[in-house]
């Protein structure tokens, strides 16, 4: 690796510079996050590397996805025409629509289009020859909405309890906390979503029910049923890493040395037991991906995993393979990010 | 010593820990002073406690571990000392003076505060209390009420009585904030393991950066940097730049051990306590690093309390040689003197294990048997079971400190009673 050119500065990536650092110009040019080690042409070719890596696995899930449906029994077309239609006109338009045709000819010819970025038209009743992609592009900010708001407040919640459990180990604060997460995970997220929608939408009245009338009222139910599972488990996981780092000698020592338990605490464990939390991020938004599709047909919130169910139960193949691709490109992408966050986070680790 | 200063005075102190299972002494009324600008070595097998004492005196004692009883003098000046000898014999007199009823009052509660026994002793028959409380030897705990009372009664002005007769040198009486501005500034620690004691996310710069600008006040970049290096090159770093921008996992371990006494050391501390600084490194790193600590100890005319279970090193560093057995000193001396004339049957036989240069060994003679589970109160000698010379007497009545020559003391009953000439 040569010797840095153009470096990319440790907060540019994390977001916030140590605070301590700031105060006290303790930010020497021989520290830092990054400096020396990574540059920004090996993060380059790294995130190109990565993402020519991830195509071929995000046209596997295609293809398992349209293979699962071509095995389903039931047909769009029989949808799309009214009930009397004669078995002849069905034929005719199965066949205008190529859906005669053997599997594997089907699947070629979608990827063919997808190769030329086309993503192919709807067959469903409701939006019957507009474009997919138009639907997809439509409904995407929704779901990104509502997994950027969940993934807040799970972390937002997740680290700050998991800090303050470990730090209050055995105490009964230590022992709630603990028990409210197992209760959080354990809950399948439809039930928490029904729990959390009688309560303040039905019982209090706080809260709009679903849908995306009440503005980001509405929002806020859909993405802490998103958020709580993820929250326990990001807990759990920041507890027993704080409890492992500090045990280290290191923290002793640092000790030792006489500095603050605010700087031990807060600076230093923090750091060292931020590392394995940060490596599962990219798991956190498969699962958040996968989430969202449940979370969005409990509260009707018209995102990609709505699109996906019903999408799935009109048996509109291009859009569900459309959508597929999309909720599969998220999931290759948190993995990409949480990579790049780990190596910059911790030193110890290269990118490649 | 007459004529030395003494930098740290331990005074019987005992550290333990509260488990489930029962009350571990990992340290039983421990005594040992460290002079300036001297080098004390701390030797024993694994598991007699000089971690323990190390941790003690910086107040870091991990888990359901506390600080049970004693002492821990650190910079009194002469005068405060004195006066506070004076006193504790004073309180030793008001003790012995003291009726029966009061005694056992005594006693109770010391038996209670320092002893860490859940329920205070009821009914106790003279001899016991003179068992928990030698006549001439009264702990901390009955001293520092006798010496509270009398504070109260000292004029304000007399700044030297007060601080005596409170304990104002003892680090167990300070504040977590007075501790922290000791720990890293004038009392530093190098641990055994550079591998896990440097935190592996921060640069050599940052973390000495760190303990400079906190101990130091310097907060400006430049400064600090220079200072940085210049501290690099003090633990001889050839190329102090470059490692500054390196992070832990870069370094060799003996670089590693380098960086950590420059840790140590950046603060120009007067007491560093190395614990077994070269036990994880290769044999050769370990001389270098040893030549390194010698030299800067030479230099910076700081102490240095070395911890190990190498007779090697201490032979080759210390000027002085407590020996620990289950948490308790046995035997100390100058180092010559100890090589010379070891006393204690257990330095003895540490001794008879050690290979000297040049001699040859078909088998290493080793003391048998096993170091005693620290759970279990001792009532006598704790190295009863292991010692060959042992008598009756040794299994029920723990051995006294005596002095038997200037700076040579020793705890066995074989010298009890045998105190040099020209000793007190
Ligand atoms: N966390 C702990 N819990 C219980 N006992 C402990 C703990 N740490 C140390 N001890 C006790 O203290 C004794 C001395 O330990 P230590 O000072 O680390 O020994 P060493 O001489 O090898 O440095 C041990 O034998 C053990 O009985
Ligand atoms: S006191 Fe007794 S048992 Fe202990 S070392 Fe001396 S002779 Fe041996
Ligand atoms: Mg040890």
């Amino acid at each position: 690796m040569e010797k840095l050119e153009n470096p990319l500065p440790f907060h540019f990536i994390c977001g916030t510079r140590p605070k301590h650092a700031e105060q006290k110009h303790l930010w020497t040019a021989a520290d830092g996050g990054c400096k020396g080690k990574k540059s920004m042409a090996d993060l380059i070719s790294y995130v190109i590397r990565k993402i020519l890596l991830a195509i071929p696995v995000i046209l596997l899930a295609t293809f398992i996805v349209f293979l699962m449906l071509y095995l389903t029994p039931g047909d769009p077309i029989v949808n799309i025409l009214p009930p009397h239609a004669s078995p002849d006109d069905i034929q005719k338009l199965r066949e205008k629509y190529g859906f005669d045709q053997p599997f594997i000819v089907q699947y070629g010819k979608f990827l063919y289009r997808l190769a030329q970025g086309d993503l192919g038209q709807s067959v469903s009743r409701q939006t019957l020859n507009l474009d997919v992609s138009d639907l997809i592009i439509q409904r995407l900010p929704k779901t990104l909405e509502l997994m950027a708001i969940g993934l807040t407040i799970s972390y937002s919640l997740g680290i700050p309890l998991g800090v303050y459990s470990a730090l209050k180990q055995n105490s009964w604060k230590d022992r709630s906390v603990m028990v409210f997460t197992l209760v959080a995970y354990a809950m399948p997220s439809f039930w928490l979503g029904i729990l959390l929608m009688l309560l303040f939408a039905v019982y209090l009245g706080w809260l709009p029910i679903e849908g995306t009338v009440g503005g980001f009222k509405s929002i806020i139910l859909p993405a802490m049923t998103l958020g709580l599972g993820n929250a326990a488990l990001t807990t759990r996981m920041m507890r027993s890493s704080m409890l492992e780092v500090q045990r280290q000698d290191y923290i002793t020592q640092l000790r030792s040395r006489g500095l603050p338990e605010s700087e031990v605490i807060f600076k230093h464990a923090l750091k060292n037991a931020m590392l394995p939390v940060i490596t599962v991020i990219g798991l956190d938004i498969g699962w958040f991906v996968a989430g969202a599709v449940v979370v969005e047909t409990v509260f009707s919130w018209p995102g990609l995993g709505l699109l996906v169910t019903n999408s799935i139960t009109n048996y509109d193949y291009p859009t569900v393979q459309g959508c597929i691709l999309v909720l599969a490109m998220f999931v290759v992408l948190g993995n990409l990010v949480a990579d790049i966050l780990y190596a910059f986070v911790d030193p110890r680790v290269r990118l490649g | 010593m007459p004529g030395r200063k003494p930098l740290l005075e331990i005074v019987g102190l005992r550290t333990q820990f509260f488990l489930h299972e029962g009350v571990v002494t990992a340290l039983d009324g421990i005594d040992f002073t460290v002079y300036e600008k001297e080098s004390v070595g701390i030797v024993g097998e694994t598991g007699c406690g000089k971690s323990m004492t190390a941790f003690s005196i910086l107040r870091l004692v991990p888990g359901p571990g506390k600080i049970t009883a004693g002492n821990i003098f650190f910079m009194e000046p002469q005068d405060v000392r004195q006066r506070r000898m004076q006193l504790e014999i004073e309180a030793q007199e008001w003790y012995r003076r003291s009726s029966l009823v009061e005694k056992k009052k005594l006693v109770a509660l010391y038996d209670y505060r320092d002893t860490g026994r859940k329920k205070k002793a009821k009914k106790l028959t003279p001899a016991q209390i003179d068992k928990i409380v030698p006549p001439d030897r009264v702990p901390t705990g009955v001293t520092r009420y006798y010496l509270a009372q009398n504070a109260k009664t000292m004029p304000a002005s007399d700044k030297v009585g007060r601080a005596a007769a409170l304990f104002s040198f003892d680090l167990l009486t300070r504040t977590d904030d007075q501790m922290r501005s000791i720990r890293g500034k004038s009392i530093s620690m190098i641990f055994q393991d550079p591998a896990t004691a440097l935190d592996p996310v921060f640069t050599v710069a940052y973390q000495l950066g760190e303990v400079i600008s906190l101990h130091q006040g310097i907060y400006d970049r430049a400064v600090l940097d220079k200072k940085i290096e210049e501290v690099l090159k003090l633990v001889r770093i050839a190329a102090p730049v470059n490692v500054m921008k390196q992070y832990p996992h870069e370094l060799s371990g003996g670089m590693k051990q380098r960086v950590m006494i420059a840790l140590a050391l950046s603060c120009s501390p007067s007491l560093l306590i190395a614990d077994e600084p070269t036990t994880a490194l290769d044999v050769t790193i370990q001389a270098q690093i040893l030549n390194l600590l010698r030299d800067l100890m030479r230099t910076t005319g700081s102490s240095m309390m070395l911890i190990t279970h190498n007779l090697g090193v201490v032979a080759e560093v210390c000027d002085r040689i407590c020996v620990m057995y289950a948490g308790r000193i046995v035997e100390e001396a100058e180092t010559f003197e100890l090589f010379a004339n070891p006393r204690h049957p257990y330095t003895a036989g540490l001794l008879a294990a050690f290979p000297k240069l040049g001699e040859r060994k078909d088998e290493l003679s080793v003391i048998r048997g096993t170091v005693p589970n620290l759970m279990r109160p001792f009532q006598g000698c704790a190295f009863v079971e292991r010692c060959e010379k042992a008598t009756e007497v040794c299994g029920e009545d723990m051995p006294r400190r005596v002095e038997i020559s200037p700076g040579h003391f020793v705890s066995c009953h074989l010298w009890t009673g045998k105190e040099g000439p020209n000793v007190r």
